[in-house]
């Protein structure tokens, strides 16, 4: 996948960078309104992070110019700014999601993986990995073929972990993405490990686990 | 007490003391006066009294005490000039009242036939402690009703003069910064309080502006915040990420995290109270809240399960409010919240939804909660939450007008909101 960060923070556009380079993206930058325009007039990309907030123009008329000279790519807009406004108008614009700053890299990873699965790989509904077989439309999975029954969060989290495979999940980052703004409490953290526990236990015949990293998250790993 | 009344307090006593004042002048005027006409009616009586004698050829003595009232008295040692009228004060008997009463007398001296006689001429003067008495009756009576007619012109004819003060105070009680922020106006000529509204409306506007000012000072600084935030995370995850640490440094980084992670939490909430504040949030519909609290309740149930937590919906009225959506979802997300979150082990959660009120109770903490604080932003117990969460649910009641309390009962700590406008 080819993707634009379009983000006028240097040390923010580099670490976000770095994240997706680890994806084995190919990733290139723009840190103004200007560059930023000549990029995906000369270009093409998959994805483009557009920061709304530039400091020579709005992101949103970098949307707006993407719709006039009708370019295909996936645009995720990922703004400091939190109105619904904002957002409203964002997604009216043509983006295709939204995402707040501050946000955990592998929340941004997944995103921008879910967007690329449903308009780019039209019909593919399911990741495959090893002996495994998660199927994300039907909500079902399958182990050695068997039919493993995961609950909702279960299958949220396993997803989530799919998406960011061989990545660092932190506790905070699988929390508010599966659970969402109701968990967010520091002494919830037993709570995820005992449902990490009792997923682990159903995908024990997988050819993958889930490691624990330092104590302040976790990993899908091949084995 | 009103002002009206508070004046009376200072101008009795110098009534009354002019009032004493008066009544004594009066009191001694009028009996000097009463003096003056005895005094010239016994004058009057010397001189019947001298004519008759001579007219007549009887012996001139007379005794008091006759139906006459006056004495006439051989002089044996006559002396002085004839003709010196003295004027006296004295008393005589007087058979109606069985006392000595206080009297006028004219003593005099005359010759006739070559005697020497002593005249004295009596006449009952005004009763002076009656007259004394009398006085101060009256006076009493006058300066009651002096203080009574001040009284009542000032709390029936005056208050209309007043009017226009209350009426500006009226709307001072109205007004309320950051919602019902009409400056006060008062027709009238009182210059007094034409001053007073003038300085009124510059502070209310001074306090206006600078309240605008203060949220928009805490957005912008929360809003700047973000990025910064975004940059540690983004950081520190990919740090975590290159792995290779000895177990205390991955202690140390994980802190760090945790730490970062409470501070993006807690400028997320921030934010969040600065945008109730600046009135955000006017989407505006009819939402069941009903649904709200089953959706919610779902939500939360792995967490209530994980520590053997009994969510009881007790009660659940149909009830809709009008209210944006979000926000109601923020009220009962955070009451349920905190009721999970401070709450023990094998605990227990009560939810009535009845009668407009929606009470969450949560056993708990055995101490009950300081009403006045657990409201103010910061204030958490053991929590490592943001802590202001209840702060951003009052915040969302006062815009609605709703009224939220806290009660300690049966060691259960219940939240109640009455959901209709105050």
């Amino acid at each position: 996948m080819k993707i634009l960060i379009i983000e006028d923070e240097l040390r923010l556009q580099e670490s976000i960078k770095d994240s997706l380079e680890k994806e084995k993206y190919t990733v290139e930058t723009a840190s103004d309104f200007i560059s930023a325009q000549d990029k995906i007039h000369l270009y093409q990309y998959d994805c483009i992070l557009l920061d709304i907030m530039l400091p020579d123009g709005s992101g949103l008329d970098l949307l707006d110019f993407i719709n006039t000279e009708g370019i295909a790519v996936n645009v995720i807009i990922i703004s400091a700014k939190d109105a619904l406004d904002d957002k409203l108008k964002g997604l009216d614009l043509g983006a295709d999601d939204y995402l707040t700053k501050p946000f955990h890299l592998s929340e941004l990873n997944a995103r921008i993986k879910a967007i690329y699965r449903r308009k780019n790989l039209k019909g593919k509904n399911q990741i495959e990995l090893n002996n495994m077989v998660f199927n994300f439309q039907d909500r079902e999975l399958y182990i050695d073929n068997t039919p493993i029954t995961l609950n909702r969060k279960e299958f949220d989290i396993l997803h989530y972990f799919l998406l960011n495979k061989n990545r660092l999940v932190t506790k905070m980052a699988l929390a508010e993405h599966v659970w969402g703004d109701h968990i967010d409490q520091a002494d919830n953290f037993d709570f995820i490990y005992y449902q990490i526990k009792n997923l682990r236990k159903k995908i024990h015949h997988a050819h993958c686990e889930i490691e624990s990293v330092y104590g302040i998250g976790y990993k899908l790993i091949e084995t | 007490m009103k002002l009206l009344n508070q004046s009376l307090k200072f101008i009795t006593l110098p009534i009354l003391v002019i009032i004493n004042l008066w009544a004594v002048i009066l009191y001694l005027n009028l009996l000097d006066e009463i003096k003056d006409s005895i005094d010239d009616g016994l004058y009057n009586y010397k001189i019947l009294i001298k004519q008759k004698i001579r007219s007549s050829n009887s012996n001139p003595i007379r005794h008091p005490y006759n139906e006459t009232n006056y004495e006439i008295k051989e002089n044996y040692y006559p002396r002085g000039k004839l003709d010196d009228d003295i004027y006296a004060d004295t008393s005589i008997y007087m058979i109606d009242e069985h006392q000595m009463e206080p009297a006028r007398v004219l003593s005099t001296t005359f010759n006739y036939r070559g005697h020497s006689y002593n005249l004295r001429i009596f006449s009952p003067t005004a009763e002076e402690d009656d007259l004394a008495e009398d006085l101060f009756w009256s006076v009493l009576w006058l300066y009651l009703c002096v203080v009574a007619i001040i009284f009542i012109v000032n709390n029936v004819v005056i208050r209309k003069l007043w009017k226009p003060f209350y009426h500006l105070l009226e709307q001072i009680d109205d007004f309320k910064l950051g919602k019902h922020e009409y400056i006060p106006k008062i027709t009238t000529n009182t210059k007094e309080f034409i001053d007073l509204q003038t300085s009124i409306t510059t502070l209310l506007l001074q306090s206006k502006t600078s309240y605008t000012r203060q949220k928009e000072f805490i957005g912008n600084i929360a809003h700047e915040l973000q990025t910064p935030l975004a940059i540690i995370i983004a950081r520190l995850e990919l740090l975590m990420e290159q792995g290779d640490f000895k177990p205390d440094q991955a202690d140390k980084l994980t802190d760090v995290l945790h730490i970062i992670e409470r501070l993006v939490r807690l400028n997320k909430a921030l934010l969040l109270l600065t945008k109730i504040d600046n009135k955000h949030f006017i989407d505006n519909q009819h939402i069941s809240l009903n649904d709200v609290l089953t959706h919610t309740i779902n939500d939360l149930c792995d967490f209530a399960n994980f520590r053997h937590i009994d969510v009881q919906l007790k009660e659940n009225e149909p009830h809709n409010v009008y209210i944006s959506p979000e926000l109601a979802n923020i009220i009962v997300t955070n009451l349920l919240k905190n009721a999970l979150f401070h709450n023990i082990d094998h605990g227990k959660i009560t939810i009535h939804l009845s009668q407009g009120k929606l009470r969450i109770c949560n056993t708990g903490s055995d101490l009950s909660l300081d009403k006045e604080l657990i409201f103010l932003r910061f204030i958490g117990s053991k929590s490592k939450g943001s802590g202001l969460g209840l702060a951003i649910v009052k915040a969302i009641c006062r815009l609605y007008s709703f009224h939220i309390d806290y009660h300690f009962i049966n060691k259960m700590h219940c939240f109640e909101i009455q959901l209709f406008p105050d």
